[in-house]
């Protein structure tokens, strides 16, 4: 069995009232991509940034390769990469001179070539910082959260605000530190990205895991099933043989939606009201389940909401 | 006008909910009105007290003794003296050093006797009475101080002369200020004019072109000209508030003078005064347009508008009077359209202190008004973030 | 380990960040510059320093030789006489002359532009110069009292009014420059979420807090040495400084002043705010320390205010290290003490404030 790297056990922090972050307990094996995904406000940061050392954590406890100290210590950081949600440098500090100030903060530090070169940021090495594009400026803020060579690296939202493109080419980079065998934890509020990344998937809500697994494992424990999504050429009344299918459901305007098991027998039932209804069925997509669904299964609350 | 009164109240919601445009527009003049006036207040009253450290070499005998007299008068309860009296003078002068006396009166050993000659027998050939003032170079009030002390001394020679000499001609002098007319003039009214005049300038230097420049930089200009609005009309606007924020300024400034600081001058609220007061308002507020135009940055601007803001302001006379600067200095002044703003508003409280008809003083603001338009038309594109 | 190197790392960051700041760089550097400039050409320098500072009209209704050459002889300005009155007050109002006297007999009329608050008693006492001349000369008589003025110095050195003036810009160009660059510091860097990020650095915020201000000690001096170089260049400064004293000076000064900057962040939070009212206590500091108008001339509640802020003692220090006023050297060192110990507590214990956990 791979070694822990991180373990977190009951963790608590509250602001007043609002238990933000409300007895969280998971572990990170060494190599392992670990998505903590959840909607603003489930605790996801806050349970990060304690973890970090960023914040006090009211109780419960976190150890770290193997050792559990009061408050995180500098040979803890060490091994440690970071990247924070609000990623400011110094604004008038070059890529190459960014790489080079955080890599100095460190015992050991990579070269800030190798990085750039990594990151894909050798067009851009003499640019300030304040010139960078968003994109770009995510791209600096991960090579600046693996300046130390670390064992374990925090990516907090590192692709919100992006185009898709810049997300996908960032997604890559991120893929890359797997490969180098680095433990990851990202926080996310995209499904996709938490689907193409992680190894293991935690989903937070309202400072609570409400669920954990591989992807796989979180949609088994959802359905088995898929989704038959359909248009209907008329647009008033739903036939009522329809609505009684369990688990019909309008999705948007003349768009409905039914959870299957069998596809076919499924597409079978709705032609036969068609045609006894004297209506056509349009647009039929047939779709596996995503995290979306089961965050919506879950909570009853869309990701996004 | 619907689409007027939303877009209006949009700005002013915006700028009113900003603490920095309200506290340097709106606030800060007051502050410094109360500021100056406090700190001034004891100044052109004259009831400060110098601290005058005296050494006696000898005890007054005969005639001497008027000095006596006349040190007891000087240092009473409202004599302008403080005195104390040391044995030593290196002693004294030390305490001067230290600023612990602005200045120090040596009076040596001999001098009640010479006093006593010199009055006795004209001509005695034992020669005047020596007196030595010590003063600390460089430390203004201790210059003073011992110009004060310079003029007591003065004062008793004027006085043994008159009482032995019966055909004495006396002089009166008198004070013949050109500048108010014969009017009273006070210098709170003086500092409320130069902060009413500096509540404009910051207005027109900081917060008119660096909204402009910075709803550029941000986009908002962009956004807002993809509505119906039309880049005139939202220019127009935005002046509007602008000159706003300058007018409830004013307001300010004078509810303060007027309720708190009890000044009532009826000058200051005639026509013409509040007519100079819109005229130098819309001076400046075209210069701020100009400057947003002809700045590209917005970081090159914050400094641009500091520079601007001391040279209207120290070198535009608000504080000092033009006419004791330096030529070389002087001629910067003589551009400067606040040079004429405040001497036009100081003219209607009856001060003047620029030689120049009134209707002259027009001239040099006129021209940065029209040019400031001018160069803000032809390059207003530019600014308002359209090519 | 590498404290040295985590030290150098974050000097030499925000040394370049701070001299690529050219926002940063106009205010601590060329900002005093326009003070000088503003001041040091109102108060003349020593560049236009005759002794005589005023040049005054004299127009006499019954023309006498001999009171023209006692006036011309005793009075301490330049004198220039006026054939008629009309001349003279046209002078007057040019500003040729500061003043013009008129002097008749038994009347001596003082006409004179107003306008800046000392005019009035500098007339006045003026007033009173000319009429002992004029009056000793009518009447013929000798003083039985005689004054001589003593000018003193520390070391016999006599300072101008500028060498005053300049060690006041000097004082303040350095407050100004200690107290914006930590509200700068701490106020903008946390904000923008950079000290969060240095702070998940296994470094120490001691070595932080020491690398980082260092870097603005170091603008200090440069500020302070280009308003002195500036001031010997154009105005021609007599100052003598004593400069190992004078850097100490500077050092804890800067020191206080990042203290009082710290404070107003801690009281107001917000970094605008904070910067806000950096400006009005500069400003109000100004004019109460005695360094533009003499504080012996304010009011009472005023000069005690004024115990309460750092400029009336730099101000004090300052002189004391350029030979213009003379305090013990227990003093001396008990000032920069509680300069040096009260600046770097507060700036120690907010460091660790804006640095540690929440």
């Amino acid at each position: 069995m791979s070694e822990c790297v991180l373990k977190v056990t009951d963790l608590k922090k509250r602001y007043g009232e609002v238990r933000a972050v409300d007895g969280i307990s998971f572990e990170v094996k060494k190599g392992d991509v670990l998505a903590i995904l959840g909607p603003n406000g489930a605790g996801k940061s806050t349970t990060v940034e304690m973890i970090e050392g960023l914040r006090k954590k009211d109780s419960g406890e976190i150890e770290y390769f193997g050792e559990k100290p009061v408050h995180i210590t500098k040979e803890v950081k060490e091994r440690m990469g970071v990247q924070l949600q609000k990623s400011a440098f110094l604004d008038n500090l070059t890529v190459k001179e960014t790489l080079e100030f955080f890599g100095g903060l460190y015992k050991k530090a990579l070269k800030s070539s190798e990085l750039i070169d990594m990151m894909s940021l050798g067009e851009k090495q003499k640019s300030k910082v304040k010139n960078l594009s968003g994109g770009q400026l995510q791209r600096l803020a991960v090579a600046v959260s693996i300046v130390n060579d670390p064992d374990i690296v925090f990516l907090d939202e590192p692709t919100t605000g992006l185009d898709p493109q810049a997300r996908r080419m960032l997604w890559e980079k991120i893929e890359n530190l797997k490969v180098q065998g680095k433990t990851v934890i990202i926080t996310t509020h995209y499904m996709e990205e938490a689907e193409v990344l992680a190894d293991e998937i935690i989903i937070f809500d309202h400072g609570k895991i409400i669920a954990r697994g591989t992807l796989q494992e979180l949609l088994d424990s959802v359905s088995k099933g898929k989704y038959v999504e359909f248009s209907l050429d008329k647009v008033d009344g739903i036939p009522e043989e329809l609505k009684k299918i369990e688990g019909f459901k309008e999705i948007e305007k003349n768009r409905y939606s039914l959870p299957t098991e069998d596809v076919e027998k499924t597409l079978s039932i709705i032609f036969n009201i068609s045609h006894k209804e004297n209506f056509y069925i349009e647009n039929i997509t047939i779709r596996k389940m995503n995290l979306e669904d089961v965050f919506l299964v879950l909570t009853g609350r869309s990701l996004r909401d | 006008m619907k689409k007027f009164f939303s877009f209006f109240t949009g700005l002013i919601k915006n700028d009113f909910r900003d603490f920095q445009t309200i506290f340097w527009a709106v606030i800060f003049p007051v502050v410094l009105f109360i500021i100056f006036s406090s700190i001034f207040g004891g100044f052109s009253e004259g009831d400060f007290k110098v601290r005058v450290g005296l050494v006696k070499e000898e005890e007054f005998t005969g005639l001497g003794a008027i000095l006596d007299t006349v040190l007891t008068q000087v240092s009473g309860e409202n004599g302008p003296l403080i005195i104390t009296e040391y044995d030593d003078v290196d002693e004294a002068v030390a305490q001067l050093r230290r600023d612990k006396q602005d200045v120090v009166l040596q009076i040596p050993d001999g001098t009640s006797a010479k006093i006593t000659s010199e009055i006795m027998i004209k001509n005695s050939q034992v020669g005047a009475a020596n007196l030595n003032v010590y003063y600390f170079g460089g430390n203004q009030f201790s210059e003073i101080s011992r110009d004060i002390v310079v003029q007591i001394m003065n004062g008793v020679n004027t006085e043994i002369e008159k009482r032995q000499n019966n055909d004495f001609q006396d002089y009166a002098t008198q004070l013949d200020p050109v500048s108010s007319e014969g009017q009273s003039f006070s210098y709170d009214v003086y500092y409320l004019l130069s902060v009413l005049l500096m509540s404009y300038i910051i207005v027109s230097v900081f917060n008119m072109p660096m909204g402009l420049l910075e709803a550029k930089e941000k986009g908002t200009n962009k956004k807002i000209f993809s509505t119906p609005i039309s880049p005139l009309f939202y220019f127009s606007t935005y002046l509007l508030k602008t000159a706003l924020v300058g007018v409830l300024s004013t307001a300010v400034v004078y509810l303060y003078a007027g309720f708190i600081s009890g000044i009532n001058d009826p000058r200051l609220y005639s026509p013409q005064f509040i007519g100079v007061l819109l005229f130098s308002l819309a001076v400046m507020l075209s210069i701020g347009m100009m400057m947003a135009v002809l700045v590209k940055k917005f970081t090159t601007l914050i400094g641009v508008s500091q520079i601007a803001n001391y040279l209207f302001m120290f070198l535009g006379g608000l504080w000092f009077p033009v006419i004791s600067f330096p030529w070389a200095i002087r001629w910067i002044t003589y551009v400067l359209p606040t040079t004429y703003l405040i001497e036009m508003m100081r003219r209607l409280i009856g001060l003047t202190t620029l030689q120049m008809d009134f209707s002259g003083l027009f001239l040099v603001p006129l021209i940065w008004l029209i040019g400031s338009i001018v160069i803000f038309f032809i390059k207003f594109k530019r600014v308002m973030g359209y090519e | 380990m590498s404290k040295s190197k985590q030290f150098k790392t974050i000097f030499k960051a925000f040394a370049i960040e701070s001299l690529r700041n050219k926002l940063e760089v106009f205010f601590t550097i060329f900002f005093p510059l326009i003070f000088l400039v503003i001041f040091g050409a109102l108060y003349g320098g020593n560049t236009f320093d005759d002794t005589p500072d005023m040049r005054i009209g004299v127009y006499l209704t019954e023309y006498s030789a001999e009171l023209e050459s006692a006036l011309k002889e005793n009075l301490p300005y330049y004198v220039n006489v006026y054939d008629d009155l009309d001349s003279m007050n046209k002078a007057v109002k040019d500003g040729d002359i500061t003043a013009g006297v008129a002097i008749s007999e038994k009347k001596i009329s003082i006409l004179y532009v107003e306008g800046d608050m000392q005019k009035n008693s500098e007339m006045s006492m003026m007033g009173n110069i000319v009429e002992n001349v004029v009056e000793k000369s009518v009447n013929n008589f000798t003083d039985v009292i005689e004054v001589t003025e003593i000018p003193e110095g520390i070391d016999g050195k006599v300072a101008s009014d500028f060498d005053y003036l300049l060690s006041g810009i000097i004082s303040i160009s350095m407050l100004s420059a200690g107290m914006f660059s930590v509200i700068n510091l701490f106020g903008r860097y946390k904000k923008t979420g950079v000290l969060s990020r240095i702070s998940v650095t296994p470094i120490n915020p001691s070595t932080f807090l020491l690398s980082s201000t260092l870097v603005r000690l170091l603008m200090s001096y440069i500020s302070v040495f280009i308003v002195i170089l500036v001031s010997f260049v154009m105005f021609n400064a007599q100052l003598e400084f004593q400069w190992i004293l004078f850097i100490i000076v500077v050092l804890t000064s800067t020191i206080a002043m990042m203290g009082y900057g710290i404070l107003l962040l801690l009281i107001f939070k917000k970094p605008e705010s904070a910067e806000t009212a950096g400006s009005i206590l500069m400003t109000f500091m100004m004019f109460i320390s005695g360094i533009f108008f003499p504080e012996n001339m304010l009011p009472e509640a005023m000069k005690i205010v004024a115990y309460f802020f750092p400029l009336k003692y730099t101000g004090l220090l300052i002189r004391y290290t350029t030979g213009m006023a003379d305090i013990s050297l227990g003093t001396f060192i008990l000032i920069n003490v509680i300069f040096a110990v009260g600046g770097i507590g507060l700036v120690a214990l907010t460091s660790k404030k804006f640095l540690s956990t929440t």
